[in-house]
């Protein structure tokens, strides 16, 4: 290996120290000393000296990644608040069907389903929550790309979540149907919804994968998903035993995630102009 | 006489901006024109510019891409975005304020 090439692998094994310093930042940075040696070179230095003085010119990893770590975004409130409301219900619900269970109330297959489903309709509708919350926020400012990044990160998670305890809850609801109706499927409403839900959050992880990580489009998509799981989860409800306001307040719930939607089509800062620091 | 580091860093984010006004440009070189043009006064630890540079790129103020140059060499290249172009006459109106403040202080009648 030629020396100055050795010398850069072995100061790239030092940079690597560094947590916030990626593989793309040490290209960058490894081009910025190739081409500080090189003008060192031409004005007189030799070699080991041009790369001593450029790697002291660069600055230490210690004090270079300590400012991409300045770059780093604390966790976004809302994101803080969805996930510790996710837990604190997925553990409410666990004791009051454990509970039940203890009473003979309940089957074991009926109360795994019932969490698992409660759960993941609740996590899909959270994550419709922090949609809304990008929307309100993003026509006052726009998003830095590093919190959108995180963002699309925590609802693809979320998603995954959701869909996953959906899937295994609507099993098991198939397992505990045949066993008590004779059959696993019958288009019920309830199991209609169920299925509207599984779809949409199909449809979701598939949006994801195709934004490929650029997600402004699957924040403002996943204020849909409430509209889709409040029809599933409490307009099949409705549906055996209707009552006026009920109906109502479900329809706002549409309107209301329907604006929410439109909303976030509208271009960033259009109420108080772009954010510029 | 050099500049304070406290200074410096205060007006990195101008000085970046309004060089990438000039034209797209990469690391080192930016580095390279901030030096020529306050006559080696204004020095940087070359390493804390990048920082400057990729939060700039967060706040979606100048976008970046890699190229690569006549040598081969591979280089990343930022340019000024709309924003950036804004933030940049923020930038000026800002620092217009400070200087004509501070010349006005400073002319001999004051001294």
């Amino acid at each position: 290996m030629h020396n100055l090439d050795k010398l850069i692998a072995d100061w790239r094994k030092t940079m690597r120290a560094a947590p916030k310093l990626n593989h793309e930042t040490l290209d960058e940075l490894e081009n910025h000393l190739r081409e500080s040696v090189d003008q060192l070179v031409r004005s007189g230095m030799t070699e080991p000296e041009a790369f001593r003085h450029a790697v002291a010119q660069l600055g230490g990893a210690p004090a270079i990644g300590a400012e991409f770590q300045k770059l780093e975004h604390r966790t976004w409130l809302p994101v803080r608040v969805v996930i510790g409301i996710v837990v604190t219900a997925a553990l409410a619900l666990a004791i009051l069907l454990l509970r039940r269970l203890d009473a003979g109330q309940s089957s074991f297959l009926l109360a795994s389903h019932v969490f698992t489903v409660a759960v993941g309709y609740t996590t899909t509708l959270l994550v419709g929550a922090l949609g809304i919350c990008f929307v309100g926020q993003r026509c006052f400012s726009e998003f830095s790309l590093v919190r959108v990044r995180s963002l699309t990160r925590v609802t693809f998670t979320l998603g995954c979540v959701a869909a996953g305890l959906t899937a295994v809850g609507v099993i098991l609801g198939m397992v505990w149907a045949k066993a008590e109706w004779g059959r696993f499927w019958a288009w019920d409403v309830k199991e209609t919804g169920g299925f509207a839900v599984i779809v949409w959050q199909a449809s979701f992880l598939f949006a994801h994968r195709l934004a490929c990580g650029s997600a402004r489009g699957i924040l403002v998509m996943s204020v849909l998903g409430n509209i889709v799981v409040s029809l599933g989860w409490f307009g099949t409800n409705l549906l055996s035993g209707l009552h006026d306001y009920k109906g109502l307040l479900l329809l706002a719930v549409v309107v209301v995630n329907f604006a929410f939607f439109l909303l976030g089509l509208a271009p960033a800062g259009w109420l108080r102009g772009s954010r510029v620091s | 006489m050099k500049i304070e580091k406290e200074l410096v860093a205060a007006s990195s984010v101008p000085l970046v901006l309004s060089i990438l006004a000039e034209d797209d440009n990469y690391g080192y070189a930016i580095i390279q024109r901030v030096k020529e043009l306050s006559g080696g006064k204004i020095e940087w630890t070359d390493g804390m510019l990048y920082p400057v540079l990729h939060w700039l790129e967060d706040q979606r103020l100048v976008r970046s891409r890699w190229t690569k140059s006549e040598s081969g060499r591979k280089r990343k290249y930022y340019s000024l975005q709309p924003d950036g172009r804004k933030a940049l006459r923020q930038q000026k109106e800002q620092w217009t304020i400070v200087t004509s403040t501070l010349n006005q202080l400073w002319r001999p009648q004051h001294a």
